[in-house]
């Protein structure tokens, strides 16, 4: 059932993506096309929508599923949505993998449109091919600008992609979820917007706090010039008390040799974070089961 | 069939339902009527566990509304699919999500609606897209069937058209339960009528019994019971 309910949401996303999808890649097409023709003026012009576009396409294919979350839940579609024969862990969780499918296609894109911009600023400069390539090393050797293994820094690259997926679904889920439930949907729209200042504010203090406070770092210390990682447990406050002032720095290097060699980062960040996704996870489902259509 | 014990429901605003007690019965057509905001579509949405009620339970056999989804074919007041959908498209997630729908029912409704399988809901009239939400909850064959205002907005012409599609298509031994406050269209459909008024049940009776005792249509009774609710003439 997962499949099939994940098929109607996809249905959904192909209607938008068929206009959206055209779109994108004329505004690429016409920025390489102005761009290599060195037209002053119109190719920087095109060359800048492009660049914006595709900066604006994954928090488009966010706010793609946020709405379509609300639609299919909270709007005349949800009379459908759930009324069939499906456990509301499956709408959960057919929203949350489709709204995926989603983001990795917008990804894509964007990566397609960034190589397609990058190759139109290699056509207009003078040292062309050489350029492109400069750059493509550059993209492919960043983990090495922080002194980190490139395996490392791609891993974590992606993990960050991952989680900003999740820790935006989460977000957007519980609050149109608890905003749309009994207490709140006497406000229609204001209930989600309600509810999402409360998510905001908890995640800010007790963020702050869990940074701060809580015993666990990742500490951060440069050794031969290399930048080793290391759990410690301190809190990142004991460091932070005793700064003075930190001046501007070049490299990361220079960053934590100012602070004195090494620097912690507060873990219990982390942690809350992905506690504050699983309790999304519940509170969320909970609503699910006891919906209040209006 | 179905057990409604208790059942009240507030809104922070307006008034919900309160203290509702009925059973509905295999294989009985039931009309659910009363003026607008009595509380049908409120008591409709809580069998079909569309919201949850602050007291009381509600069994759908052995079920709770929310488990019972197999079992019911519901026509919602609003229309609920996607603009951008066909109905051939709509035909498919029905196909895929109920066993119990008959495609070849389905079609043949749609061609007695003179519907087109391809055309985007988004190219009907309001009474077609109607139509087309009625030809899929009439083509499952499942032991209740709840229809919520399938005539309001339509006009006459299209009523007795949803009417004979209703007709056609009732599977009997199945629960059918039509909620309405245009009484006369339908009324001849009814083996049983409940009359709502804010929010709670005034009247629950046999047709047959109600037309010999009271000597009059559903529609005239209705009248004349809400007449003298409000202390004038009830006008539609």
């Amino acid at each position: 059932m997962l499949g099939k309910l994940m098929s109607l949401d996809l249905k959904s996303y192909r209607a938008q993506l068929k206009l959206v999808t055209p779109i994108y890649f004329l505004l690429i097409a016409s920025a390489f096309v102005l761009k290599s023709l060195r037209i002053p003026l119109l190719g920087d012009f095109a060359h800048g929508l492009g660049f914006l576009a595709t900066l604006l396409l994954i928090p488009a294919a966010l706010a793609m599923g946020l709405i379509h979350y609300y639609r299919h839940f909270y709007t005349n579609q949800g009379y459908l949505t759930h009324t069939l024969p499906v456990t509301p862990q499956a709408r959960y969780h057919a929203k949350l993998y489709s709204g995926f499918i989603l983001f990795a296609v917008a990804t894509v894109y964007a990566l397609i449109g960034g190589f397609v911009l990058l190759l139109a600023n290699g056509v207009a400069d003078p040292i062309g091919s050489l350029y492109v390539r400069e750059t493509l090393y550059d993209i492919a050797n960043w983990p090495k600008v922080l002194s980190m293994h490139p395996v490392v820094g791609w891993l974590l690259l992606f993990l960050t992609w991952l989680l900003i997926y999740l820790y935006a679904y989460a977000a957007y889920s519980v609050s149109i979820s608890v905003g749309m439930g009994k207490r709140l949907s006497r406000f229609a729209l204001g209930g989600p917007v309600l509810a999402y200042i409360g998510y905001y504010v908890v995640n800010q203090v007790v963020g702050l706090a869990a940074f701060l406070f809580v015993p666990l770092s990742l500490r951060i210390s440069l050794v031969s010039n290399q930048l080793v990682f290391r759990f410690v447990t301190t809190m990142p406050y004991e460091q932070l008390k005793t700064l003075s002032v930190f001046e501007d720095s070049h490299t990361v290097e220079d960053a934590i040799t100012q602070v004195g060699g090494y620097f912690d980062f507060g873990f219990g960040l982390v942690i809350f974070l992905l506690l504050m996704m699983v309790a999304s996870y519940f509170i969320t489902n909970y609503q699910l089961k006891r919906i209040n259509l209006r | 069939m179905v057990n409604v014990t208790n059942l009240t429901r507030r809104y922070h605003t307006r008034r919900g339902i309160e203290n509702i007690n009925l059973v509905l019965n295999e294989g009985e057509i039931i009309g659910l009527l009363g003026p607008n905001g009595c509380g049908k579509t409120t008591l409709i949405k809580l069998i079909m566990g569309l919201l949850q009620p602050d007291e009381g339970e509600i069994r759908i056999g052995a079920f709770h509304p929310n488990e019972a989804y197999s079992m019911v074919s519901y026509l919602p007041e609003q229309t609920y699919l996607g603009v951008w959908m066909t109905m051939d498209e709509a035909f498919s997630i029905f196909s895929s999500f109920y066993q119990d729908f008959n495609r070849q029912k389905a079609e043949q409704m749609l061609a007695d609606f003179r519907l087109e399988l391809k055309q985007p809901l988004k190219t009907m009239s309001k009474g077609m897209q109607e139509k087309a939400h009625l030809t899929l909850v009439m083509s499952r064959d499942v032991p209740f069937y709840i229809l919520d205002e399938p005539m309001s907005g339509i006009d006459p012409a299209s009523r007795e058209s949803i009417l004979e599609g209703i007709l056609r298509n009732y599977n009997p031994g199945s629960t059918l339960l039509i909620s309405t406050h245009l009484v006369s269209d339908v009324e001849m459909l009814f083996d049983r009528v409940i009359f709502m008024d804010e929010g709670t049940i005034r009247l629950d009776r046999q047709v047959e019994e109600l037309r010999s005792e009271e000597g009059k249509s559903v529609d005239g009774y209705f009248r004349q019971f809400f007449g003298s609710l409000k202390g004038e003439s009830y006008v539609r």
